[in-house]
């Protein structure tokens, strides 16, 4: 009997090995698109004079950065990604709740995604029978199916996504370039979460000394050279509650960034909320945040292609800041 | 293929042959009747005194001590063959306390194998069993039996060189409980009557890497296991024992508890049928 309470601490002491690691949570951007939403500064000449110089630097810097086509890229590849492992059944017609890629496949029915994740699948019969595919893949396995891996069920977690940033190396933009990933370019290491199979709208993380290139003109550095841009930081961003099922470069994005933005050899202090939309290049809208305690006051500053303006408190009116002076349809509503 | 079928019988050979030689070869010492001291091991807490063995289709186990019983089920090494991994698992058990009418065990154990996927790679897993359960004999006929099993299962993969792999851990908890009623109808036929529940089973986690590329995608995901919570069956069976053999049998509703793989199949997959089964000697 002296051996019983070993095995009774032995049976107590091994389950503990499975105890479910706790999963990373997004941060709460929720004040901020709360201050994107609802200004609450009453802007005027003083607050202008004593802001403008700021908001033109910081449009300056976000401007020239090329850091967040860098970072939506990252997340469209994941999102493609992930999509690409998500199970989907029909819905309705003859083949009802039956796997399937497309529509096609749903006589009378539509192909919908379940929700669960589907890794290291496999083809079933036909061509690439034993190779391994992706069950969003309508290509992956000709005459076969594919299936079979690790399901997780309405999966919910955290992603997390370490990019090596692709450097200085003008030769990057060359089809025949090793683009083997080199550590001293720096990186990028961002986390997303999975909501019960849909990703959330909130991706977060930091970039430690990533290098990147930016083309001056056209596609590579060959007509005109090319910027040399870094990024080192943290970074928050909201891509907006449809983001999965919208085009990103359509979406408005809200980012968050605080750190060093690297241009051709200088350095430029960045701790910005910015809202950007990929598509329209020219559209810009700065948080500046004028209270203490931060979010305690704020209006918001817009730059698009037809013309510049603030929304505060009181509503949209125009403004320029190069011309120093905001109006409405009446006039000119002040200067500094 | 045709080498994992050989082995395969082999293995199968080798199971019938070990059960076929306990009965035959050893007929005057062979076991069997339910009697005071012969009780009914399955889902009870009662195990083998020391030296005895108990060799079936399904388990085959050995008194250590008195107190202290080893298993290993037969399904995981045959079923790890087919998929060219055998399967090794044992069970301990011990009845830390039999007296008058109350008996009481915990059992420890573990189970490990691979699947492997048809491009070589494996799902690799490690199941950690642990149960208690107390045992009441109301009166020489008949008999209740209560348990709980805690399972925790570890899993890993490989990754693979194309689609999106997974290379990392799974991990999942579940709770099992149990309870059974026996009646000794004779010295050979006992009926029972076993109900099994699921209250508690955990989020799968996957704690992996889902692309080894650039951008390398790690991920810490749970995914959603409450479709088995609550799983239960209600299986009414006997167990026959005559001079020599036992014969387990059962069948009844709902989900299948898969002995020896700590696990449960949901009943839509098999009809809600839930079957418990053993031919065995003991000696």
């Amino acid at each position: 009997m002296s051996r019983l309470p070993a095995l009774t601490l032995l049976a107590l002491a091994l389950p503990l090995d499975s105890c479910a690691p706790s999963l990373p949570t997004a941060p709460d951007l929720s004040p901020v698109l709360q201050a994107y939403a609802m200004p609450t500064a009453v802007v005027d000449g003083t607050i202008m004079a004593e802001f403008a110089e700021e908001i033109a630097e910081a449009a300056e810097e976000i401007e020239n950065s090329e850091l967040l086509d860098e970072i939506l890229d990252l997340l469209v590849q994941v999102q493609q990604d992930l999509e690409a492992s998500t199970a989907k059944a029909c819905n309705g017609g003859a083949n009802d709740g039956n796997a399937c890629t497309n529509d096609a496949g749903c006589p009378d029915g539509t192909c919908v995604t379940t929700g669960d994740l589907v890794l290291s699948a496999t083809c079933s019969g036909g061509e690439n029978d034993g190779d391994a595919c992706d069950v969003g893949d309508v290509t992956a396995c000709p005459n076969g199916t594919c299936g079979g891996g690790v399901v997780l069920p309405s999966p919910t977690g955290a992603v997390n996504v370490s990019y090596v940033c692709p450097g200085w190396d003008e030769r990057q933009f060359d089809e025949d370039y090793d683009d083997s990933p080199d550590p001293a370019n720096g990186a990028i290491d961002l986390f997303l979460t999975v909501v019960h199979g849909d990703i959330g709208a909130v991706v977060w993380g930091t970039a430690d000394e990533c290098q990147y290139l930016v083309p001056i003109e056209g596609d590579s550095c060959d007509a005109a050279g090319c910027f040399r841009e870094s990024y080192d930081g943290g970074i928050a961003l909201d891509l907006g509650p449809s983001w999965v099922s919208e085009d990103i470069s359509e979406l408005p994005v809200t980012f968050i960034l605080e750190g060093n933005i690297g241009f051709e050899g200088d350095d430029f202090r960045i701790n910005q909320s910015f809202r950007v939309v990929l598509a329209d290049e020219s559209f810009l809208e700065i948080l500046v945040d004028i209270g203490d305690p931060a979010l305690s006051e704020t209006f918001n500053y817009i730059i698009a292609a037809d013309g510049q303006g603030i929304r505060d408190a009181t509503g949209v009116f125009g403004c320029s800041l190069e011309e120093r002076r905001c109006f409405d349809e009446s006039g000119i509503l002040f200067s500094w | 293929m045709l080498r994992r079928i050989r082995n395969t019988f082999l293995l199968v050979a080798l199971l019938v042959g070990v059960t076929s030689a306990g009965m035959g070869l050893h007929p005057s010492s062979a076991r069997a009747y339910h009697t005071y001291e012969k009780r009914l091991l399955n889902t009870t807490a009662y195990s083998l005194h020391r030296r005895r063995v108990r060799l079936g289709l399904m388990q085959l186990s050995y008194g250590i001590l008195d107190q202290l019983q080893v298993t290993t089920y037969t399904m995981p090494w045959i079923l790890g063959a087919i998929f060219q991994d055998v399967a090794p698992n044992i069970e301990l058990k011990s009845t830390l306390y039999d007296r008058r009418k109350l008996a009481l065990s915990v059992s420890v154990g573990f189970l490990t194998g691979a699947i492997k996927q048809p491009d070589d790679t494996k799902i690799r897993y490690f199941l950690v069993p642990v149960s208690a359960a107390a045992s009441v004999r109301i009166n020489s006929d008949i008999s209740t039996h209560f348990g709980a099993r805690y399972t925790a299962v570890d899993g890993d993969t490989d990754t693979q060189p194309n689609g999106t792999a997974v290379e990392g851990a799974l991990i999942v908890d579940f709770l099992q409980l149990w309870g059974m009623f026996e009646w000794r109808l004779s010295r050979v036929v006992a009926f029972t009557f076993t109900l099994r529940w699921v209250p508690y089973v955990s989020n799968v986690v996957l704690n992996g890497t889902l692309n080894t590329g650039n951008p390398t995608v790690g991920a810490q995901i749970e995914g959603d296991l409450s479709n088995l919570r609550n799983a239960f069956a209600i299986i009414p069976g006997f167990v026959f024992s005559w001079d020599r053999a036992n014969l387990r049998v059962g069948v009844g509703y709902s989900d299948f508890f898969v002995e020896g793989f700590y696990v449960v199949v949901p009943g839509d997959v098999l009809g809600d049928v839930a079957v418990e089964f053993d031919v065995f000697v003991r000696f």
